[in-house]
């Protein structure tokens, strides 16, 4: 339903803005193909260097943060900002504070920031600051989008007609309002002309390196983790149909995993000229995060309690609670790679870019997958979605795409770690760089496959969704012997 | 409420599509023609978007 009735008596409301959902959604579908593809491209110049094409646009050094950003920003930040702007016009029961023009031009004006973006780094324009590549302009346009998000987001909670604040939008606001202070504090720089793309940050050195992974970390904690967790907190009850397992444990959560988070960016500096004591201090608060993580995934997979059986009947929720077991163990293993022991072994290997994948693709881009195809038959007015059993496909095709990427990047990381610590009895290097990346090439094109495979199952995705928007119904049995789920009732 | 949101918008994106002429005309290199440019374009494209919008909502209270 696009209109929506307040309790019995009251009066009714103005329909809600739902329109700007839709673009959302087309936009993070239509991004999540990019992102994927592209790290395909990429995958196979690691695996085949005549890839590179030998042009300067198309080399890895170019494309990769093409692949990172459109990953974060353009699949996840619309993901973030569409299932945001519907879940508190839901749990507010009020239409986006603003108007439809302010709605508007959130969504295209960020379409903007990821095409200036994205165009800067294939044309070699970047600030050289991991996930925070774009030039200065650029972010002053996304700081100016950002504040409209802002105004939209709290303008909503503020005239809400429900007297609690749901716990998603706890997360949503955490995350909207930590990642504005971080995209400013890092992005500090002086232009060397006003009218030139060139700048240079104001810190430098170690204090440089300290804020940079400041704002790294806390992208992954604030963009990657806490906002997801507001889509997880609405759309993991809803698909199960079941209350929050415990809303106490997730207020808790909230709390103590905002506090934590921030501090833990020096772990990503173990053994550089960063003091000791704050790299020791970024270890104990990684090591403390295990706390609310954990809590959050309990939190998340216990809602299924009573329900356990619609695993087995809707893969849409497989997809879900998936994701959250991915977020799970994701959020096991960075804590163990962040003690200064296991760092000095993992740190520059491909063990990190396993680590990171297990939470992009299983808890990212699973939780929002799950998001999308809960919110497309709801949000065009249909029955259900086209097919299940396509669902069901993407789910094992993701899941298999991405087994193969982590255990490939897992194994060889870890060996490339021993390799380079590897010493003979004479006390010389026992193997050379070049002979460490020739031992990966294996893992690199499994890797490949893994991704290829990832990406066949969006497209699968992409395909059920559009059939789906076209208003078809893909006649076939019942997954475990189920109806299929009616989105009409949960609207 | 619409008509006005959408003036206040229409007034801050004309701003907006002018810095991008200004930007465009004074860059110093390819990358910031290219951003006033795009601003321009965007501003511009926006105007025309909430013009269309504003008389779908005519056509639906009609």
């Amino acid at each position: 339903m696009s209109s929506a009735v307040s309790a019995a008596g009251a009066r009714p409301m103005e329909p809600y803005n739902e329109r700007i959902v839709r673009l959302f959604v087309l936009a993070t579908t239509f991004w999540g193909v990019v992102a994927f593809l592209v790290g395909v491209v990429i995958a196979l110049q690691l695996a085949f260097p005549i890839f590179n094409l030998g042009l300067e646009w198309t080399t890895f050094g170019r494309l990769r943060p093409v692949h990172t950003s459109a990953a974060i920003f353009a699949f996840g930040g619309n993901a973030l900002l569409g299932t945001s702007l519907y879940v508190v016009q839901r749990t507010c029961r009020a239409r986006l504070w603003g108007g439809d023009a302010m709605a508007e031009f959130l969504f295209w004006g960020y379409q903007l920031f990821i095409v200036l973006a994205a165009s800067g780094y294939v044309l070699g324009i970047t600030a050289g600051r991991e996930y925070a590549e774009p030039e200065w302009y650029v972010d002053l346009w996304l700081t100016l989008v950002w504040v409209v998000y802002l105004l939209i987001f709290l303008g909503t909670l503020m005239k809400r007609r429900e007297p609690h604040i749901y716990v998603a939008n706890w997360f949503y606001l955490a995350f909207i309002v930590t990642v504005a202070i971080l995209h400013i504090g890092n992005n500090l720089a002086v232009p060397v002309s006003l009218f030139g793309a060139k700048s240079y940050s104001v810190f430098s050195g170690v204090q440089d390196a300290m804020l940079q992974w400041w704002y790294g970390h806390n992208a992954v904690g604030f963009f990657l983790t806490a906002g997801f967790l507001g889509i997880m907190y609405y759309f993991v009850p809803k698909q199960a149909n079941r209350p929050v397992y415990s809303y106490r444990l997730s207020i808790v959560q909230f709390w103590s995993l905002i506090f934590l988070y921030i501090w833990a960016g020096p772990h990503h500096l173990h053994y550089t000229a960063l003091p000791d004591w704050t790299q020791t201090l970024g270890m104990t608060f990684s090591i403390m995060l295990w706390m609310p993580s954990w809590g959050g995934m309990i939190n998340g997979v216990m809602t299924l309690s009573g329900a356990w059986d619609k695993l087995r009947t809707d893969p849409v929720l497989r997809l879900l609670v998936t994701s959250v077991g991915f977020y799970g163990m994701s959020t096991f293993e960075g804590p163990v790679m962040s003690i200064k022991a296991v760092n000095s072994l993992s740190h520059y290997t491909d063990w990190t870019i396993g680590h990171v994948h297990s939470g992009a693709l299983g808890w990212v881009a699973f939780v929002s997958f799950g998001a999308l195809y809960y919110l497309v038959p709801v949000l065009w007015q249909r029955q259900r979605l086209y097919s299940l059993r396509l669902v069901e496909w993407h789910f094992w095709t993701a899941t298999f795409g991405i087994v193969l990427y982590i255990t490939a990047m897992w194994i060889s990381g870890i060996m490339q770690g021993l390799m380079w610590r590897a010493y003979d009895n004479l006390g010389f290097l026992q193997f050379s760089f070049a002979e460490t990346v020739a031992a990966m090439h294996p893992y690199y094109v499994i890797r490949l496959v893994g991704g290829v495979l990832f990406l066949i199952g969006s497209l699968i995705m992409v395909y059920n969704l559009w059939r789906t928007i076209r208003g078809d119904v893909r006649q076939e049995t019942a997954i475990g012997g189920a109806a299929p789920a009616i989105a009409t009732a949960r609207a | 409420m619409y008509g006005l949101g959408n003036w206040i918008a229409t007034i801050l994106l004309a701003v907006v599509g002018l810095l991008g002429l200004i930007i465009s005309s004074r860059a110093a290199d390819g990358a910031m023609a290219l951003f006033g440019g795009g601003l321009m374009l965007f501003a511009i494209l926006m105007v025309f978007r909430l013009i269309a919008n504003a008389y779908s909502h005519e056509e639906k209270l009609s």
